[in-house]
């Protein structure tokens, strides 16, 4: 593939990382997995860029790739592809920094239980919170998931009181 | 806890997980990682395909070579076969859906039709998989006997490895069909559902 190409890829990777990571993180069974399938997101999206016309904002079209390649690899698929896929170097690395602060670990805390309720939900529900929770307008979750606005609309009210409830239970 | 807080929580991400790459050698494994996974991806419908392009020309041959005339039908039989099924793995490799650029619900319906079609190939591959070659095998072999040029209880063993082929790979079906086919696609109609509800 082309440079060019190259630089477009891993442009939008520093930008978009993190957000790809979080939407992994949630259909990943621990953290082993979400790096086994955030290397998978990145082949794909790799793989896929001679087809990215432009026309879309990139980020949206990496979204999409991510949550299909979520939904396509389930867990027990990712350890079969584990032998086949796995990038045998250091290129991908992701660290955990200790919270220093009380605030800072109060904050990790509550990550982790929203991650926890999350994973709880169904996998079409798991795709339009984590949209919804990147901050994305209705219009792209709607390009992205292919149903309409306010259908978006209704099931992320649905889904946000579920997930309120969750949490409120744990805490 | 407040509905925005949860984008706040959700966001706070970051600053506890760092992802760190070196850009030239992530480069580098996404082309050796590709390759592999192009390999592999297509493993099982090229293993498929070197089986049959060794059938035809071997079937071909036995057409001149083999002197039994039921041999001879039976050979043209599985050369057509095996024509035939060559162009069948053709159309599978063709109608895999490759773009993960499709929205999530046309992904899940690109799926759902592709395992549907895969699945109903699947049920009914005892008439279009297993027995058209047996009956050819089988055939293939009573020319040698009729003719005398193998005895009865060699022949007695050939049916017999035809059948446990026959079986097994009935059974072999059966398995995929029930392990691979009907989960996924309980799975995939569940999430078409939940999708439009």
């Amino acid at each position: 593939m082309g440079k060019d190409l190259e630089s477009t890829f891993l442009n939008a990777l520093e930008e978009h990382q993190h957000k790809l990571l979080r939407i992994c993180t949630v259909y990943a069974k621990d953290d082993d997995d979400t790096k086994d399938l955030f290397q998978e997101v990145l082949v794909n999206i790799w793989k896929s860029m001679p087809s990215f016309k432009g026309t879309s904002n990139i980020g949206t079209w990496m979204y999409r790739i991510t949550l299909n390649v979520c939904l396509r690899l389930k867990t027990k698929e990712l350890k079969k592809q584990k032998k086949l896929l796995r990038m045998n170097s250091s290129a991908i690395n992701i660290h955990k920094t200790e919270a220093s602060t009380d605030e800072q670990k109060e904050q990790q805390k509550q990550l982790v239980q929203l991650r926890k309720c999350i994973k709880q939900l169904n996998e079409a529900d798991k795709a339009i919170i984590t949209l919804y929770l990147e901050e994305l307008p209705y219009k792209e979750i709607s390009s992205i998931t292919g149903l309409t606005e306010n259908n978006i609309a209704v099931k992320i009210k649905r889904i946000k009181t579920k997930l309120l409830k969750c949490l409120n239970q744990r805490s | 806890m407040m509905e925005d807080e949860l984008i706040k929580i959700w966001q706070s991400s970051p600053q506890a997980e760092q992802i760190k790459f070196e850009k030239s050698r992530l480069m580098l494994d996404m082309d050796n990682s590709l390759d592999r996974f192009h390999r592999l991806a297509k493993y099982g419908i090229i293993i498929e395909q070197i089986a049959v392009l060794i059938i035809i020309p071997v079937f071909l041959f036995y057409i001149y070579f083999v002197p039994h005339l039921l041999s001879k039908i039976a050979s043209i039989w599985i050369a057509i076969w095996a024509c035939w099924y060559m162009t069948l793995l053709r159309k599978f490799k063709k109608s895999k859906p490759k773009t993960l650029n499709l929205g999530y619900i046309d992904y899940l319906r690109e799926n759902r039709t592709y395992m549907v079609n895969l699945k109903k190939w699947a049920d009914r591959s005892m008439y279009w998989y297993v027995l058209p070659p047996m009956l050819g095998y089988f055939i293939f072999i009573i020319g040698p006997y009729l003719d005398g040029a193998i005895d009865e209880a060699f022949f007695i063993k050939l049916i017999l490895i035809g059948l446990a082929t026959v079986i097994l790979t009935y059974f072999y079906t059966r398995w995929v069909v029930k392990t691979i086919y009907t989960p996924r696609l309980k799975k995939i109609d569940e999430l078409i559902k939940v999708m439009e509800e």
